[in-house]
């Protein structure tokens, strides 16, 4: 037997969330997620979650669960402790039980331009990229936009208006690749109030991914760049 | 829709309690250090400017902050002194080389320094704190 | 992308770092010397001395006290920044810790003269 404690809150009932427990068997190699579509399909049909891929591709359904803001999809339940508390991703309004607004987090993403500006002289057939150029900006391409990193982030917990680590990473992402135009225009844009400096160098989000990548590093990288103008 | 709001001093518990990580938990100590550390400088300022009234004016001040008690606490003073020295070394480390990888390694020599320090520390100041 | 550039948050965050390792310096010294000493009572005479015996004492502590001064208020303002105040209490505070700042270093160095 497993139990499931998991974070409730109706908009048109509730006005505080509250933690709802339920038990069931769980198969080996079930997924937390499995577990939530067991409870929605036989338990309780009023729980809202999201998901999509159930294969750690689409990033839809990234929560916490017992500590750690991770993909439902991607942790089994063997590895957990009973209870499995899960709670929606911090710092973003919640809309119904784990269904989190990312309105705050895709913007921030679209902040940042994520695709290519063109060079001022564009090449006549197409940018050409070698494979030196390409394995520069290796780490930073795999990011799902899950918003593990932005929940667990505690500076997004006040500042709303603060980038946020994946926005960050894209944005080096960007810069480094070497058919972008826009790496000055970028760096200015990162270098306001609410951007790259306000990073307290935390962590936290490089602890979470998902995908393993590292918004801190790319964040400390983005910081010297900023004030050494190197771009 | 809910917004969870916390206070000015709540956001900390409620940061620590959804990340218990070495990371949430070193800026936290990063934070009360500052904190206490920036407070005592301006303590600090003043007592010592003491002296601008002459020589007996800040020799009775500083009998007034040289008491088993003040010597006790200043254990802890260098105590956040040397937390908040090597968890910033720890941070402009990253900073500069991009150690990210490395970085619980770098938190766990910086905790066996710190231990260190505290070892010479108190051997100095137990006997300082009982010789009044 | 319209958000205006704050090249102040970029030297501010340089100069902590710059700071920071100067601290390390210069706080190692300074502990060692008034906390770990072979004397455990500090009086006026003693700072003195120790004060008139060098040259660059004198030097140590007109560094010393505005690279403090900057790095703790500095710390403090981003402290302050993660409340995400209004742009109007982001400028008061701003001033007041220009202002502290100054005034606390300019006080900090005469206080230090009395000894030299």
């Amino acid at each position: 037997m497993v139990e499931f404690r998991v974070f409730r809150f109706d908009p048109e009932k509730n006005k505080e969330p509250e933690f709802q427990s339920y038990e069931f068997d769980p198969y080996k190699g079930m997924t937390i997620l499995e577990g939530l579509y067991y409870i929605l399909e036989n338990l309780d049909s009023s729980l809202a979650f999201r998901s999509s891929c159930r294969e750690a591709v689409c990033g839809s359904c990234a929560m916490h669960i017992n500590g750690i803001y991770r993909l439902a999809c991607k942790t089994q339940i063997e590895i957990l402790k009973s209870p499995i508390t899960i709670r929606p991703l911090s710092h973003l309004p919640v809309i119904k039980d784990l269904v989190v607004d990312l309105t705050p987090f895709f913007n921030h993403f679209k902040e940042i331009k994520p695709y290519l500006i063109p060079k001022e002289s564009p090449p006549e057939k197409e940018y050409i990229q070698s494979v030196k150029e390409r394995e520069k900006i290796n780490d930073w391409l795999d990011c799902i936009l899950c918003g593990a990193c932005y929940g667990s982030c505690p500076v997004c917990a006040q500042d709303d208006k603060y980038l946020g680590p994946h926005a960050l990473l894209k944005a080096l992402r960007f810069v480094d690749d070497s058919r972008d135009g826009g790496a000055k225009e970028r760096i200015a844009f990162v270098t306001q109030n609410s951007g790259v400096f306000r990073c307290h160098t935390i962590f936290n989000c490089r602890e979470v991914c998902p995908k393993d990548l590292d918004p801190t590093k790319a964040i400390a990288k983005l910081k010297l760049k900023a004030v050494f103008k190197k771009f | 829709m809910y917004e969870k709001k916390s206070g000015i001093i709540k956001y900390y518990f409620d940061e620590w309690g959804l990340n218990k990580n070495i990371g949430t938990f070193s800026w936290l100590l990063h934070r009360l250090t500052g904190m206490i550390l920036a407070l005592y400088l301006f303590a600090h300022i003043i007592v010592v400017s003491s002296g601008l009234w002459g020589p007996e004016s800040f020799n009775t001040w500083l009998k007034v902050v040289q008491t088993p008690l003040t010597h006790f606490l200043e254990i802890f003073l260098l105590a956040c002194i040397a937390l908040h020295l090597l968890n910033g070394l720890r941070i402009i480390l990253t900073d500069l080389l991009f150690v990210t990888k490395q970085h619980k390694a770098i938190f766990w020599v910086a905790g066996a320094i710190f231990v260190l320090f505290m070892i010479v520390t108190l051997s100095v100041f137990l006997p300082r704190v009982f010789s009044h | 992308m319209n958000q205006k550039t704050s090249f102040s948050s970029a030297y501010g965050w340089f100069i902590q770092r710059i700071t920071g390792i100067l601290l390390a310096f210069f706080l190692i010294v300074h502990i060692n010397i008034l906390h770990f000493g072979e004397k455990f009572f500090i009086d006026f005479n003693m700072v003195t001395e120790r004060l008139q015996g060098s040259f660059w004492w004198g030097i140590f502590y007109i560094i010393f006290i505005p690279v403090v001064l900057f790095h703790a208020l500095n710390g403090v303002w981003g402290l302050v920044q993660d409340y995400r105040p209004s742009s109007g209490l982001q400028k008061t505070v701003k001033a007041f810790f220009w202002t502290l700042g100054i005034v606390a270093t300019f006080y900090g160095i005469l206080a230090i003269t009395t000894f030299l």
